[in-house]
């Protein structure tokens, strides 16, 4: 029954002097001491409304101790204080004053009742004193925090707080939040009312309160229907929405594909060979920036930073390595070559399950790349995926760019054409080789630095990265960019767009991609973008 | 004058004639001799409590099943140039074809106190599915006959059978060849996993299909059943062995070789490569099948782990370690690997050295680096052993054997025994296409001429 009065209340202090407001404060805390000392339930919720009523500037940290437990009574005096708690007991303060009133044991002050039903009370309280807080920040959580519980008296405050509010988000969030305190509360008239001029609100807590209104008995037929009709009407907008969604996801995916398939695509092109450790490189880098970051954890941003170069150079020296070792040995024997590398992959995932612990290892995502960049409520992206989408064509331009132009990307790509003809024009194809090699190992380094952001850096993020890179290269063709753009591009979006279908069950999603897969390949069996002439055998 | 092909081919057939079946007679009869020794050093007939424990009996008919399937990769790999990354599906595809009559007769035989055949089929119904929320529902409609044997007996050799037609037709027809069949491959095997793995999919998802302990009305406690299982593997193996021999060594076995070696040119020749291809792949499938029947309720358990692509390549791997091309070398490398995984993996291996100079190294954990010595295995043996182990050993032997009865070969015709000697045909008549793929001995072949 208080709750009610409470605005009527709020507004009277709030045109009352501030000391006049402070004695009362004070007056309350020292007059109703006793009383709050007692413990009984109903006279402390009375309390603690009119605490919540009174606008003194030590108001909103009463309460605030309030709820945290922070708020004692001396058990010999049942004077109420602040209490800190200390090694051998509790450090006590005036509330008001904020003075030192030295220290107390641990039994010698017990806590003033908060249980479930004061805080109650005590939230909406403090939600209404920090509506009218200068801190804006301040301001969204209090709207916030008054949608949850919506009551005639929030109603009302709130309405007050948008007539002075200016900050964009502030508004929307007190809009909001008066809209479901309007449907709770409110009168049929209003809540017809503003059912038709409320607009197509996305918010789910806004789709909830029309919700109720729909499904409640209790509510006349006209605004049953009215809410029937704006749900509809919102639900057509959140199917448009999540689209939208779906279609960012597919461009996101698509961005991961391009990034894990792009160094799979020049070697394979260049030197036929499939590089089933292409994965384990992913890892490398992953772990690298995980490595980095440990070292430097105080600066995670630029930790990731330098790790995006370094995972290229450690990836690109793996390679090489790689090349040298073992895959020079076995040009012309594709079949044998797929299987060295396997067996390369599994010494590298173990190794790497031995030395960091099969577990997902934490990679921090600096503060300037953290956040979300929303159209609305609905329709939005993950900055750190935004990130790997801008880096992923930052790469495949670079690429492009560099095998175009630089002396090294020509020779690569007449060995790529004919291997035999570029060795008698004086093409170093072995150099050739292993450069590409390391090249598209670097890559994959570099794609795992940057997806650590976004996907699990454990041992086995490279087997979840190969057979999709793969199925994008066989959609593209070999040994082109631009196939292995076209091909991210197909598959990732295929794979979000088909996702939503199968809400349970991710898995039949991707296995419905791969059976789509190996239908394309009956009609393009190399391709999108294949390779044309007598060098295009394999 | 060159010596043609055809001359060639005589000529080495007439080295090669009897030492296939030779050395089929040797398997044979070191089979026969393992197949008698494991069940009597077990004692099996007799209640069990042998010097040999049951486990061993058990493991050694698992890799006796190992060894069908490597056989099997071989016939499409070694002999026809497939290298099939999707044999673990269809090895499981026959392990959960035969466990769903075994988990039904389990089932059955616990519920046997229900009197009523349609309660009791409910409540067969319910054991078997409740473990995945869906008890109450129908049977899904492939379990419509799981209660009889052979009837799912039939779809061992069916369902990888169907499988490997449809996909091969499919791919085959295609033109898909080389690196690009061995992903799509497993990427058919990866989708099979997924499938396998949903619980809605009525084969109890992640489970699998487990507790298998009913064959034929036989418990799997029992030394005697385990041993008849041994006996059943090691009698599927020399089927096996028969028949991919008898179809290696027939018309149709040249025609194969020559689609691996070169497959253009046998097209080009008037030979309907994608028919051949696909029948040596289903014949395959349904090898790989019924190895995988015979390995399940030897396991007692048979679930989606099997369509890791892992265990596909591994497959490729045995057959690589002991020879590609020969039946026998992928019986040897599907023993040999699955020997040394046992060695790791099953903690054996406690003391390394002999007497007073042995080390302790029971807390070394051998399991953890079981995946390392894999990878190692796939890396060094297609680095080192391009034809495996007997591979080596008839390189061995070929040495000896031309010291000893050099004057009686044909002047510069490398001994029997090698199974390059198709290749080598090819390489006689034709310029070669890609230098990589000339054997090394092509300059005795051209020295021949």
């Amino acid at each position: 029954m208080h709750l009610v009065l409470l605005p009527l209340f709020a507004l009277i202090m709030l045109l009352a002097p501030f000391g006049a407001a402070a004695q009362t404060l004070s007056d309350i805390l020292a007059n109703r001491a006793d009383e709050l000392a007692a413990g009984k339930t109903a006279t402390i919720k009375e309390i603690a409304a009119e605490v919540a009523a009174t606008r003194t500037p030590q108001t909103r940290a009463v309460l605030e101790a309030w709820i945290e437990g922070r708020l004692h009574y001396r058990r010999t005096d049942n004077l109420i204080i602040f209490a800190k708690k200390t090694d051998d007991g509790y450090r006590i303060s005036d509330p008001i004053s904020g003075e030192d009133l030295g220290s107390l044991g641990r039994k010698e002050t017990k806590k003033v009742k908060n249980s479930t039903p004061i805080k109650a009370i005590l939230r909406p309280g403090l939600a209404a004193l920090d509506l009218s807080s200068t801190d804006p920040l301040r301001r969204l959580s209090a709207a916030q925090q008054l949608a949850k519980k919506p009551t005639e008296a929030s109603r009302a405050l709130l309405q007050q707080a948008l007539e002075s509010e200016t900050v964009p988000e502030n508004r929307r969030a007190m809009e909001t939040a008066t809209l479901i305190a309007t449907f709770a509360v409110a009168d049929e008239t209003t809540v017809l009312d503003e059912l038709a001029i409320m607009g197509d609100r996305l918010e789910p807590a806004v789709r909830g309160a029309v919700q109720r209104l729909s499904n409640d008995r209790n509510q006349t037929d006209a605004v049953r229907t009215a809410a029937d009709a704006r749900l509809a009407s919102i639900e057509t907008i959140v199917a448009l929405n999540n689209f939208g969604n779906n279609i960012l996801f597919g461009l996101s995916q698509a961005s991961v594909l391009l990034l894990s398939a792009i160094g799979l695509a020049i070697t394979f092109g260049v030197m036929r060979v499939i590089n089933m450790a292409h994965g384990e490189f992913i890892m490398i880098g992953a772990y690298t920036t995980f490595v980095v970051q440990s070292s430097l954890p105080m600066a995670p941003g630029i930790g990731l930073l330098v790790s995006i170069p370094l995972a290229f150079a450690v990836a690109f020296v793996a390679g090489v390595i790689l090349e040298r070792l073992v895959i020079q040995f076995l040009y012309g024997r594709p079949l044998e070559t797929l299987l060295a590398t396997f067996g390369v992959s599994l010494v590298l995932q173990q190794s790497f399950r031995i030395i960091f612990t099969p577990q997902n290892r934490p990679i921090v995502t600096p503060d300037w790349l953290a956040g979300n960049l929303s159209v609305n409520p609905i329709l939005g992206i993950t900055t750190p995926r935004l990130f790997v989408f801008a880096i992923a064509l930052a790469v495949f331009f670079g690429l492009l760019a560099f095998l175009q132009r630089s002396r090294f990307g020509l020779e690569m790509r007449a060995v790529t054409q004919n291997r035999a003809i570029a060795k008698t024009m004086g093409i170093n194809s072995s150099r050739i080789d292993y450069l590409t090699f390391g090249l598209g190992s670097g890559i994959a380094g570099l794609a795992g630095a940057v997806l650590s952001q976004i996907l699990k850096t454990n041992p086995d993020m490279g087997t979840d990265l190969i057979i999709p890179s793969f199925m994008v290269i066989v959609v593209g063709g070999v040994g082109s960019l631009w196939g292995a753009l076209v091909g991210a591009g197909l598959v990732g979006m295929a794979t979000k767009l088909v996702e939503p279908l199968f809400p349970n069950n991710t898995l039949l999603a991707t296995a419905i991609i791969l059976v789509a897969v190996i239908g394309f390949i009956q009609f393009r069996p190399r391709g999108l973008f294949a390779q044309k002439g007598r060098s295009a055998e394999l | 004058m060159m010596m043609t092909a055809l001359q060639y081919a005589n000529l080495s057939r007439r080295y090669r004639r009897a030492s296939p079946m030779i050395s089929m007679l040797v398997v044979f009869a070191l089979l026969a001799a393992f197949m008698t020794y494991v069940p009597l050093a077990n004692g099996s007939f007799s209640g069990g409590g042998g010097a040999l424990p049951d486990t061993m009996v058990q493991l050694f008919g698992k890799i006796l099943c190992f060894a069908l399937l490597a056989v099997a990769m071989d016939l499409v790999w070694g002999f026809c140039g497939i290298l099939s990354l999707g044999h673990g599906a269809f090895f499981a595809l026959g392990g959960y074809a035969i466990g769903m009559n075994l988990i039904y007769a389990t089932a059955d035989d616990k519920l046997a106190q229900i009197t009523d055949a349609v309660a009791r089929d409910e409540a067969v119904k319910q054991s078997i599915f409740s473990v995945v929320g869906q008890g109450e529902g129908p049977w899904p409609w492939f379990w419509l006959l799981a209660d009889q044997f052979w009837f799912q007996a039939l779809m061992v050799l069916l369902v990888p059978g169907a499988l490997a037609f449809a996909f091969g037709w499919l791919a085959f027809r295609s033109r898909v060849t080389g690196v690009y069949l061995s992903i799509i491959t497993q990427a058919l095997t990866l989708v099979l996993g997924y499938l396998f793995i949903m619980n809605e999919f009525g084969l109890r998802g992640n489970n699998g299909l487990s507790g298998l302990q009913n064959v034929l009305g036989a418990s799997m406690t029992e030394p005697s059943t385990k041993a008849w299982l041994f006996i059943a593997s090691g009698l599927a193996l020399m089927v096996g062995y028969a028949l991919t021999l008898f179809l290696t060594q027939s018309k149709f076995g040249n025609i194969i070789r020559g689609i691996r070696d070169d497959e253009d040119r046998v097209r080009f020749l008037g030979y309907q490569v994608e028919g051949y291809k696909v029948f040596a792949f289903v014949v395959s499938a349904m090898m790989a099948g019924v190895a995988g029947a015979l390995f399940a309720p030897q396991a007692g358990i048979i679930n989606p782990d099997s369509f890791g692509p892992l265990k596909s390549i591994e497959i490729a791997v045995w057959v690589a370690l002991g020879g590609r091309g020969m039946i026998y070398g992928a019986i040897v490398g599907a023993v040999t690997a699955n020997l040394l995984r046992s060695a790791l993996t099953g903690g054996w291996i406690n003391t390394i050295g002999f007497g007073a100079v042995s080390i302790d190294v029971s807390g070394v954990p051998w399991p953890e680096f079981w995946p390392i010595v894999l990878g190692l295995l796939f890396v060094l043996v297609t680095l080192f052993l391009p034809r495996g182990i007997m591979g080596l050993w008839h390189d061995i032997v070929g040495l000896v054997w031309q010291r000893l009865f050099k004057a009686r070969l044909v002047e510069g015709v490398t001994p029997p025994h090698d199974p390059d000697d198709e290749a080598k045909i090819r390489v006689a008549g034709t310029s070669l296409s890609k230098p990589s793929d000339r054997p090394r001995s092509n300059r005795d072949v051209v020295a021949s001429a």
